[in-house]
């Protein structure tokens, strides 16, 4: 999704919100995201104008102080920053693959299911289709990305084969390398 | 509640599980928050329902993520060269400078990645003496061996522009049942698999797939990770060094 990305190749505009539409953004994430509320003052401050950046492919960020915070593709669910993501990591469930798939994931790769059922991965159970998940990998404290489960965790552990986590945002990636968004 | 399944998958499923709760726990840690007598009402709904011994222990649990809740945000050391947390720096292509900076910041946690990689790296060598040896005929011993070419080869090869053709062979050599792989290639993939046999047998598939198919034939056909090479723009390589 952000193998490349830059603020003057992808991004088509940017909107102050009406304090309304801000309220109603906020109130949107809080719903997806109820654990980061106590944090909240620290992540989006009240005293924040929230813009929302626009890019090619659907992409809307969420941007604050210059900083994306988060993002919807096709006014989808609420994705952090993975930045954001490694200060709050009880956003997400996690779904961990094996050291050989970091190189994958890394070059933007799908996760696939054996490197989640293989011996370095680990599945979380309650994880549905369509379900925004961290993934984490054997050994490593931070998350290595974010995604969307292309197939439930049951169906996972039971069919293995075929694309697991739709591969989304990963460590060192065009957004990642984003400095600001404004 | 996930039901355990006996074997190897169980501890996987007890780790999620615990997971699940730790999520659970947090959700009525906020409404308590918000509204301590309504998650007294919980905690009493629950004494009504569920043993006495749970109720305690979740009453328990919830002390903890109380007290664990200070532990957000989480502090992340990253890399003043590469920017990754560092326990990545191992995974970027800057890891020779890296190390240098690590080495000043981090001498513990450089040590951690460099054993990990030397790790790697050793596993690799056991594989690729392996098949090393089995290319020129020999026993991973050294003993001399009757000549086996125990290669699977998938190759990508383009039509046009925009069409490409996976083919297969050498599944022979590993017991696979070409019209058995066939048929589930074109379930797997919804595409046309078809049975050729020149310039030797194999699969001819419609599209893309060569990870999937190294997957598959890993995960279904037992077919060692180590013997199967990818051809794609005139470059073999080994799967496992993809
Ligand atoms: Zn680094």
């Amino acid at each position: 999704m952000f193998r490349k990305f830059t603020q003057e190749e992808n991004v088509s505009s940017s909107t102050l919100l009406k304090s309304s539409a801000q309220k109603a953004v906020r109130k949107q994430i809080l719903e997806q995201y109820p654990m980061i509320e106590p944090f909240m003052e620290d992540i989006i401050p009240k005293a924040s104008a929230i813009n929302i950046a626009k890019c090619h492919n659907q992409i809307n960020f969420v941007v604050a102080d210059e900083q994306p915070h988060f993002f919807t593709i096709h006014d989808g669910p609420y994705f952090p920053i993975l930045r954001l993501l490694h200060k709050y990591p009880h956003m997400l469930p996690k779904m961990q693959v094996d050291r050989g798939a970091v190189k994958f994931v890394m070059s933007g790769a799908h996760i696939m299911c054996p490197g989640l059922t293989s011996a370095g991965g680990k599945l979380d159970m309650s994880v549905k289709k369509g379900d925004v998940v961290a993934i984490t990998v054997e050994g490593k404290e931070h998350a290595l990305g974010l995604g969307i489960a292309a197939m439930s965790s049951e169906d996972i552990a039971k069919l293995n084969s075929g694309i697991a986590i739709e591969n989304i945002h990963y460590l060192d990636d065009g957004l990642w390398k984003l400095p600001s968004l404004h | 509640m996930v039901k355990k399944k006996g074997g190897s998958k169980k501890k996987k499923y007890e780790s999620s599980d615990e997971e699940d709760n730790t999520t659970k726990d947090l959700e009525v840690e906020t409404e308590s928050d918000k509204n301590v007598d309504e998650a007294a009402d919980k905690v009493k709904s629950l004494t009504v329902e569920d043993s006495k011994p749970k109720v305690e222990a979740e009453k328990q649990e919830i002390k903890e993520t109380s007290s664990s809740d200070k532990k957000y945000p989480v502090s992340v050391n990253y890399c003043k060269v590469c920017t990754l947390p560092i326990e990545f720096c191992e995974f970027c292509d800057k890891w020779v400078k890296c190390q240098e900076y690590l080495a000043e910041a981090f001498p513990d946690k450089l040590k951690e990645l460099q054993d990990l990689r030397e790790n790697d790296k050793n596993k690799n060598k056991v594989i690729n003496k392996k098949v090393a040896a089995e290319a020129e005929g020999r026993e991973p011993s050294g003993k001399p061996k009757k000549k086996v070419e125990a290669e699977l080869v998938i190759t990508i090869t383009k039509r046009t522009k925009h069409k490409a053709i996976t083919t297969i062979t050498g599944m022979d050599h590993f017991g696979v049942d070409a019209s058995a792989l066939a048929k589930t290639l074109k379930k797997k993939f919804s595409s046309g698999a078809s049975l050729v046999s020149k310039p030797e047998p194999g699969i001819e598939i419609q599209g893309t797939f060569a990870t999937e198919t190294f997957e598959i034939l890993q995960k279904d056909f037992n077919v060692p990770a180590e013997n199967m090479f990818l051809v794609a723009e005139k470059k073999k390589t080994k799967f496992t060094d993809l």
